[in-house]
Formats: C-alpha cells, structure tokens, sequence
C-alpha cells in the first residue's frame, strides 16, 4: 500500500469508522421505513 | 427599514401581491382538499369545546364529537386502533427480519446506485477528456502575475451582469419582507438593541398564513386542541391512533405537493438544524461541567505546565466561566432574599439602583451598604423627621433616581410586616434588603467582574423591557458580530490595590477600589517570586519589593471584604510554569491544576459531521497539489482555477465555520493541594496517595473568538527587535563549515565556551585584554 494512504488511514481511521457507522445507520433507517412502507401495504 | 428606490419599491410591492395572488389561486385550484380538512378541524374544534364546557357541568352527552372519527373523505391504512396497531407491529417485524424483503430492499438500493451510476458512467468519459484537455492546456508556464485569461474576465462579465444582480436583487427582496429590526442605543448600558434580529413584514405574514393554511398546519393545530379538549371527558386514549392517522393524511399533502429533489433539500435543511442544535446541547454540556468544577474548587486556581501546555488558555477560559457563574449565583440568592418578603416593592429598588449607576459615577457596593442603612434609620426614625427634613431627604434622594415615595420603597409594611423568621433567627427587611441590593447589582454588573494583566473579552449580553433584566450568558450561539458588540474588555489590575504594605505609588486614585471581581494573573511566579529569588530584598526596604509588599497577606484576608450573603466575589486564577517559583505563602491558598498533555486533539461535537468532515479532509489533500501545481507554472488567473476557488472555498468556508463553532477539546488537570501538602484526594491501592484527574472542557468558540491573546507580552520582545542594530535572524553570522572555529566560538558568548577556552589555556583576543587589564 502507498506510504500516503497508509498515513491517511493512520491518522483518520477514526473519521472512517465514524463514516461507515453512519453509512450503517442510515441504511438501517432507510430499511425501516421501506418495512413500515411495505407492512401498512400488506395490513 | 431600509429605503429603496421608488421603481424597485413598487415592483417589489408587485411581486409580493403576485405572490400572495398566486398562493390564493393554489389554495383554491391545488388545496382545495386542504379547506375541506381546516373546515373538518373547525368543526371537531368547536364540538369538542362544547363537549369539554358541557363536560364541566356533567352534560357532555348531550354534545356528539367528530374528532374521534376519520373523515369520510379521508382514506388511510395505517392502524386505526390497538388491535390493528399489534397486527402492524406483526407485519412489520415479520418483514423486518424476511429474508426476501431484505432481498428487495437491496434491489431497490441497487435499482437507485444503478441509476446514479449510469450518470457517472456517462459523464466519466466528459470529464476524463475536460481534465485531460485541462492538464494539456494548463501544463505550460506563463509569469504575466496578477493577470486574467481571457475567458475569466468574459466569466466575470457574465457574473456582473447575471449573478450579482440577481443575488442583489433577492437580498433586497428578502430585506423588504423581512426586514430587520431597527437598532436602537441609549445611553442606558441595559437598553442596547443592538440584535440583528428580522420582523416578519405584511406580505410575508399574509404568505405565511396561506401556506400554513395550505399545508394542513392550521388543521393540525385545531385538531390537536380539539383531541385535547374531548380527552378529559371520554377517556378515549385508544383513539390516538385514528389522530396519528389524521395527522400522518394532513402532513401527507407537504410530501405530495414538493418533488423528491425539493424534499431531500427542505429534509437536509431540518436535519442540519437539529444536528447544530444538539453540538450547542453538547457544548453548553461542557459548560455546566466546567462551572461545576469552578464551584468544587472554589479558593484560588494556579495552572501550572511546560510552555505552550494552554495554562494561560485554561485560566482565561475559566475567568468567563466564573464572571457568569457569579452574576447567575447572586441572581439565584437575591431571589431566595425576594421570597422572605414576596410582597416588597423590589421593582422599585431594581430601578433605583439602574438610575444610581446612571446619575453617580463613584456608585459601587459601599454605596449600596451606606444608602439601605441610610433608608433603615430614616424609616426607624419617621415619626420623629420633621416634615420638612423628611421631604428634603427624599427630595435629594429621588434628584439621583431613587423611584420610591417614603424611606422603604413604598412598601406596605404594615400589611406584610418588617420582619421574617427563617428558623434561625429574625431577619429584619432592611437587611434582607441590603443583601438583594447588593446581589442584584452584581447580577448587573455595568463591566466585567474581571481584572488582571492582560487583556481578556468578556461578552455581556442583556435582554430587557425596561424592567428586570434578563441575562443572555449564551458563550456558543452568538454570532461573532453581535458578541463584538456586546463586549467588553476586563479591567487593568494595579498591584497597589492589592498591597497592604509599602505601595509604589501610595497616592495611587485606585489604590482602595478593588471589592469584588476574579483576578487573572498570567506569569504569577514572576511577579510575586519565591523565598529563593526574594532572597536579596529586605523586609525594612523603603521601596516596594515582594518582602514588604504584603501582596500575599491581602491575597489572604480579602475575602473578608469581598463576602456578600455568604458568597465571596473574589478570587485569583495565576498561570507559571512551575509551582514551586511561586511563594509557599500564596501556593498555599488553593490549588495547582497540573496541565497534562493529553486528549488534546478537537473533537467535533455537532453530531453525524463526519461525512462532512471526510469530504473537506480530501478535498484539501487534493486542493493542496492543485495549489502547487497552479501557482508554481501559472501567474495567469484562469477560468478553470478561479471555478475550482469557487467550489473549494464553499466546502472550506462550511468545514471551517463548524469546526470553529463546535470543536472542542478536553484538558486533564492533575489536581494538587498545596495546603495539606497533599497530591489529590483520597487514597489509591497500597495506600499510596492517588492523584485527581479532573476534566475541563475547551471550547474554541468560547476560548478563540479573541478572547485573549496567547502572545500578549509580545509588545516588550517587539521593541526589542526594533533595537536591532542589524535586523532579523537573516541577518545574522552563519557558519561557514561543519567545523567550529575558535572566533565562532568567541562569537557565542557562551559560559561554556569560555569555560573550554580556560581549560584549554586558548589565549582569545579578550582573555589577553583581562591580563593586560
């Protein structure tokens, strides 16, 4: 791996945990609004 | 208000008539569903209040209510009661774990990457060959510095014709609906308006309350006051679900009428709000922590730790930390005063003292403890004052602002009596009186409660109708313009004042005027020394030194002064490196906050920033070569720079503008107590003393807004460089090899040097000078 993104990913692999985990959340949210979606479909 | 030309004003007056013409039409042709629910909302409202009224007098039933019901026009599928509600959850957790749905909730996912990736893909091969092209074009060099390509200066054209008269134009648009609020200064330091806040105009109001109409609020609203007043009677709480379903049909026509992209914006708009309001909930967080701190240490702070730990950050942090604390503290107490006798005439004193701040320059606490027991005898003695001696007493009284009519505020003490037993002992008015005074004029405090040697901001914002004043001890959400406004710098500490011995100018105007106020001392151990570098002064000195100063001895009795209903209004917060330079006598009257070095690294608090943060942290790596490669070949100013400018500096201006705001770090401070000799409190494992850890939270908002400057002693180091007989550094011998010659050496006038050429027995031109001397 190039010594730059080695360093950027040292020095920031906070700030990219932090990115996936919201990344997660929001699909997470969004899939909960596509099950209420579907279940008020299907009640 | 803003005065325009005449045209624009009635084209201005045009366009909002238009507006408000074409919002009407809407209602009628577009909304129309929306009148029908606000006439629905009148009705449940109405009937509902006829209900609760009838409800009051046990005739409800005599009254049929429609809230409860779903309109018959009104179609829905959500759960209308508790069984249907369970048979959702059902649904929906049988659906949330389905391995089919998931399945396609990603084709769904994919369907919408799918599409955004056609777009990239189309618009890869456009791109490649615009930069392509662009590095071709750019690869040249060119020195015509402070130039502009052609196609700049045609772009710039453009934007001078279509840009910024548009731009321009909205502004004053937006200024001629919403206009800001006059701003208003009197002399009187309560009364500044000096707010950038805007006042909804009348078109904007008249717009405002179709669109509300539109939207379905107003039949929210009433239908919401029309639930509330059926519930108490009927006990009907299962029919929150029928409201939830009205509420989610009526709020339905807001997500119809706009387009996706539209609701993505207005949705992000709702979001960011809601994601700055909880970075300034989590900031003022740290405040409360930060005071709570202040109040567990309550003697004098000394911050010790190397250079450039932060000590004088901490200490000027905790300086506005402590003014608020205490102006909130005595507001606090002079309430509890308020409620021993609840029917005085405070508003009177209040206005009295707002006046006497007004009329005499010399007004300060002493003159708060000579007038209330000035009233006190007066009012004791009323019957034996001659009607003369009363009346001209009042007189002079009333010339400087006093608002009463008689010698107790126009209090009537003889329905409400003069004195309050608190179970300890009998409280007269007049002293519950003093101490209220006193309180509500720290509360009001015309300057900063702050004094010392260097200069610290301290923003002091009021909000007021002319009565009791409010104070806004808001450190976060104030805009830098506003804060600037509302400011004002601490006041300069004279050592004269604090000296009860040998003073260095013992006529000094200011010499007896310190009473109360937080004295912050940068660089403590140099003025005040310790018992080595005292070592020299003699006690029987006629000139003021550490020795005879006693600095340390006022330092340790004021508090005797400075108490006020229990509370002392003073205390000393010093910085220096180490505490051991400082006198065992002053060390010894608080305790030393240790600066550790750690957690040092801002942290953000406004929360779900980080994509944001992501996108500048890249952004700025790539700008940073742009910068290099741009400014090193080209002096030209080009189309293509001045666009990358244009979008870099928004992606910066927003990072900047939030880190600023809401980043923050954490200091640990070491906590040690110079009066028992001890390091912290309280015992670690094997009995060993363990240190205390506290936490104090920095703002950069509160601390870096040019509250204090870190290099403040520059002044005395800018002369000195203005001697320089040579000019800087620059300026100066370099060596001329990897070897040192014995001349470099001299050079130096090191006392290491000199000591290796005595060693040495090296003869230099000034060892032959001492021998010929």
């Amino acid at each position: 791996m190039k010594k730059s993104v080695k360093n950027f990913l040292r020095d920031n692999w906070t700030l990219l945990l932090r990115c996936a985990g919201y990344l997660a959340l929001l699909l997470i949210a969004s899939y909960g609004v596509f099950c209420v979606a579907r279940a008020v479909k299907f009640m | 208000m803003k005065e325009y030309g005449k045209t624009k004003k009635i084209i201005f007056h045009a366009v909002s008539i238009a507006f408000i013409v074409i919002s009407l039409l809407l209602s009628v042709f577009r909304f129309s569903a929306s009148t029908l629910r606000t006439w629905q909302g009148a009705r449940d409202f109405g009937l509902s209040f006829a209900y609760n009224m009838l409800g009051l007098i046990k005739q409800e039933s005599r009254i049929t209510t429609t809230v409860q019901d779903l309109p018959s026009n009104m179609v829905t599928m959500l759960p209308l009661s508790f069984s249907e509600f369970k048979q959702f959850l059902r649904v929906f957790f049988e659906l949330f774990i389905d391995k089919d749905n998931i399945g396609a909730f990603f084709v769904e996912i994919g369907y919408i990457f799918g599409q955004v990736g056609t777009i990239v893909l189309i618009s890869i091969l456009p791109f490649a060959m615009l930069f392509l092209l662009a590095f071709l074009l750019y690869y040249t060099v060119d020195n015509q510095t402070g130039k502009k390509s052609g196609s700049l200066n045609c772009w710039l054209k453009i934007e001078s014709v279509l840009y910024y008269p548009v731009k321009n134009i909205i502004k004053e648009y937006i200024e001629f609906i919403y206009p800001k609020k006059p701003g208003r200064y009197e002399k009187k330091f309560l009364l500044h308006d000096l707010d950038e806040r805007r006042q909804m105009g009348g078109y904007l109001k008249i717009l405002a309350i179709i669109w509300l109409w539109n939207f379905n609020v107003i039949t929210i609203g009433l239908e919401f006051f029309a639930y509330l007043l059926y519930l108490p009677f009927s006990m009907d709480f299962g029919n929150i679900f029928v409201q939830i379903a009205k509420l989610a049909v009526d709020l339905s026509v807001i997500i119809r009428f706009f387009p996706t992209w539209a609701l993505c914006i207005i949705g992000y708009v709702a979001f960011d709000k809601y994601r700055r309001n909880k970075g300034y909930e989590r900031l003022e967080d740290d405040e409360d922590d930060n005071r709570r701190f202040l109040e567990e240490y309550p003697g004098n702070l000394l911050a010790t730790g190397p250079p450039r730990a932060g000590k004088t950050q901490v200490i000027s942090d905790m300086t506005l930390s402590q003014q608020i604390l205490w102006r909130e503290k005595a507001r606090k107490k002079s309430l509890r005063r308020c409620m021993e006798f609840p029917f005085f005439e405070w508003g009177i004193l209040e206005q009295s003292i707002l006046q006497f701040i007004l009329t005499d320059e010399t007004f300060c606490l002493e003159s708060i403890r000579a007038w209330i027991p000035f009233m006190k005898t007066h009012f004791t003695a009323r019957n034996c004052l001659s009607n003369y001696y009363a009346k001209k007493a009042l007189h002079e009284l009333k010339a400087r602002g006093y608002q009463g009519d008689d010698f107790i505020f126009n209090y009537d003490y003889k329905r409400y009596g003069t004195e309050y037993d608190n179970a300890l002992k009998l409280v007269n008015v007049f002293e519950t009186v003093e101490n209220y005074a006193q309180e509500f004029y720290l509360y009001i405090y015309p300057s900063p409660l702050q004094f010392g040697n260097y200069p610290i901001r301290t923003q002091t914002r009021w909000k007021t109708f002319g009565n009791y004043p409010i104070l806004k001890a808001d450190l976060f959400r104030t805009s830098p313009r506003v804060s600037m406004l509302w400011s004002q710098y601490g006041h300069i500490v004279n050592h004269d004042a604090l000296r009860l011995g040998v003073k260095k100018n013992p006529k000094g105007k200011y010499n007896d005027a310190y009473d109360i106020g937080v004295l912050t001392l940068s660089e403590l151990g140099k003025e005040l020394g310790n018992q080595k570098t005292n070592n020299g002064y003699d006690k029987k000195d006629v000139k003021c030194t550490p020795n005879n100063d006693l600095w340390t001895t006022n330092a340790k009795m004021i508090s005797h002064g400075t108490t006020i209903d229990f509370e002392t209004y003073f205390r000393i917060l010093g910085d220096e490196q180490r505490a051991m330079s400082i006198l065992a006598d002053f060390r010894e009257l608080g305790s030393e906050m240790k600066i550790q070095r750690k957690n040092r690294k801002d942290k953000i608090k406004m929360p779900f920033f980080a994509w944001g943060e992501l996108t500048y942290i890249l952004a700025e790596g790539i700008m940073d070569k742009l910068f290099l490669f741009f400014k090193s070949r080209h002096g030209l100013t080009t189309l293509l720079y001045y666009l990358i400018l244009r979008v870099y500096s928004v992606i910066f201006n927003r990072y900047w503008r939030i880190f600023n705001t809401y980043a923050s770090y954490d200091v640990e401070l070491d906590m040690k107590d110079w009066a028992n000799g001890e390091e912290g409190r309280g015992t670690g494992r094997k009995g060993r003393k363990k240190n205390l850890i506290e936490t104090y939270h920095i703002s950069r908002k509160k601390i870096c807004s040019d509250v204090y400057n870190t290099i403040f002693w520059g002044t005395v180091y800018r002369e000195k460089f203005k001697r320089s007989k040579v000019g800087g550094l620059h300026q100066t011998p370099q060596f001329t090899d990897l070897n040192v010659t014995t001349s470099q050496m001299l050079y130096q006038e090191s006392h290491f040097n000199e000591k290796v050429f005595e060693y040495f027995g090296i003869e230099t031109e000034r060892t032959k000078r001492a021998q010929v001397g």
